[in-house]
């Protein structure tokens, strides 16, 4: 490569290096007051231990909901794009199905086969008890999905079960994306406000909300990163 | 020391942005920038306080988990920015048969032609 092509790009790291070190080295002490905030009041506020759960759940639960529609849009963006761009001939699915047999050892799919269920139901267990220990739903969500991704490398062996599988998975996504925007909003039928808690009074803890939503985030972004890991893998979805 | 790594991990990512000519390695690089940033607010967070933010029974002096949870989120939208551009790249593989942006550009101007 010539230096004359790369001379822009240099400029525009030594550019951007100068632009960025105020902000990488900056030695302004960082605020403590809300963090102070959240110690005092998290858990008779939220029922929740664990602080970042109650954030992201809580708090600031509208960036947990522009997050999973940005989740959701690039889902439907990276399906549309990979759907668009691969012909779907009978000759192509017979060497897709030769390919894929030929590249997955025996071993292989084996082991990533019945070590699959075993890391989903690990996932489950970071969602549920994320309201108290290390986890949550989205990374709850990111192990569902390896999860997901391994059970894929160990049983998917045709076109059709591949295609299948991200049916299901697609499915699973749009159910759990509509269960989240309804649980946001059941603060509003309950008279508590647009993405609060509901569960406010003495019978149920307010932990309950959150510990729902860990599970209903968890299961939105583990059907979506396995969806995007097996639609990349099939290589497209139409049937 | 920490913050200089990052900046160099930063640096790197936005140099194969925009100096490598192959999609795959600018999408790389877009991951790098991605974690350099999240590490940065992470270790920045983690400046005040030494305990996880779990609150058990008298914990105190927890670390501000604020930055903790605006990156939790953050990641995920990497992860989709990825799949993303590695759709387009799949898309662009599948029109011109490689990956070089040169060769893609003088094609695209040859067909315009």
């Amino acid at each position: 490569m010539k230096f004359r092509e790369q001379a822009p790009g240099m400029a525009a790291c030594l550019i951007a290096a100068m632009i960025m070190a105020p902000i990488f080295f900056l030695k302004a002490p960082w605020p403590v007051q809300l963090r102070d905030r959240y110690e005092a009041h998290t858990i008779e506020e939220t029922g929740a231990r664990n602080v970042v759960s109650a954030i992201y759940l809580g708090y600031r639960a509208f960036d947990t909901l522009g997050e999973a529609i940005v989740l959701f849009i690039a889902v439907l963006g990276t399906l549309h794009v990979m759907q668009q761009s691969s012909s779907n001939s009978k000759a192509e699915l017979a060497r897709w199905n030769q390919s894929r047999n030929a590249s997955n050892g025996s071993t292989v799919r084996f082991i990533t086969g019945k070590v699959g269920p075993i890391i989903l139901v690990f996932g489950f267990n970071v969602m549920t008890f994320g309201y108290s220990s290390p986890g949550g739903g989205f990374q709850g969500g990111a192990v569902l999905a390896s999860g997901i991704i391994f059970i894929a490398l160990g049983y998917i062996r045709t076109k059709r079960t591949a295609l299948k599988q991200m049916k299901d998975l697609h499915h699973i996504e749009v159910v759990s994306f509509v269960l989240l925007i309804a649980a946001f909003f059941s603060g509003i039928v309950v008279g508590t406000g647009f993405l609060a808690n509901p569960f406010s009074h003495d019978d149920i803890q307010p932990v309950v909300f959150i510990t729902l939503l860990n599970i209903i985030v968890g299961i939105k972004v583990g059907a979506s990163i396995g969806l995007l890991a097996i639609a990349m893998y099939a290589g497209d979805i139409h049937e | 020391m920490n913050e200089f790594l990052l900046l160099a991990l930063f640096l790197i990512g936005l140099g194969m942005v925009a100096i490598d000519k192959n999609i795959i390695k600018k999408v790389i690089g877009l991951g790098f920038m991605n974690n350099a940033v999240v590490l940065l607010f992470v270790i920045r967070g983690a400046g005040i306080g030494e305990k996880a933010a779990i609150l058990a029974t008298g914990t105190e002096n927890i670390v501000d988990p604020l930055p903790q949870a605006l990156m939790l989120t953050a990641i995920v939208i990497s992860v989709c920015i990825t799949a993303l551009s590695l759709g387009f790249a799949y898309k662009l593989f599948m029109q011109f048969g490689t990956f070089d942006i040169d060769e893609i550009k003088t094609r695209l101007e040859h067909e315009n032609r």
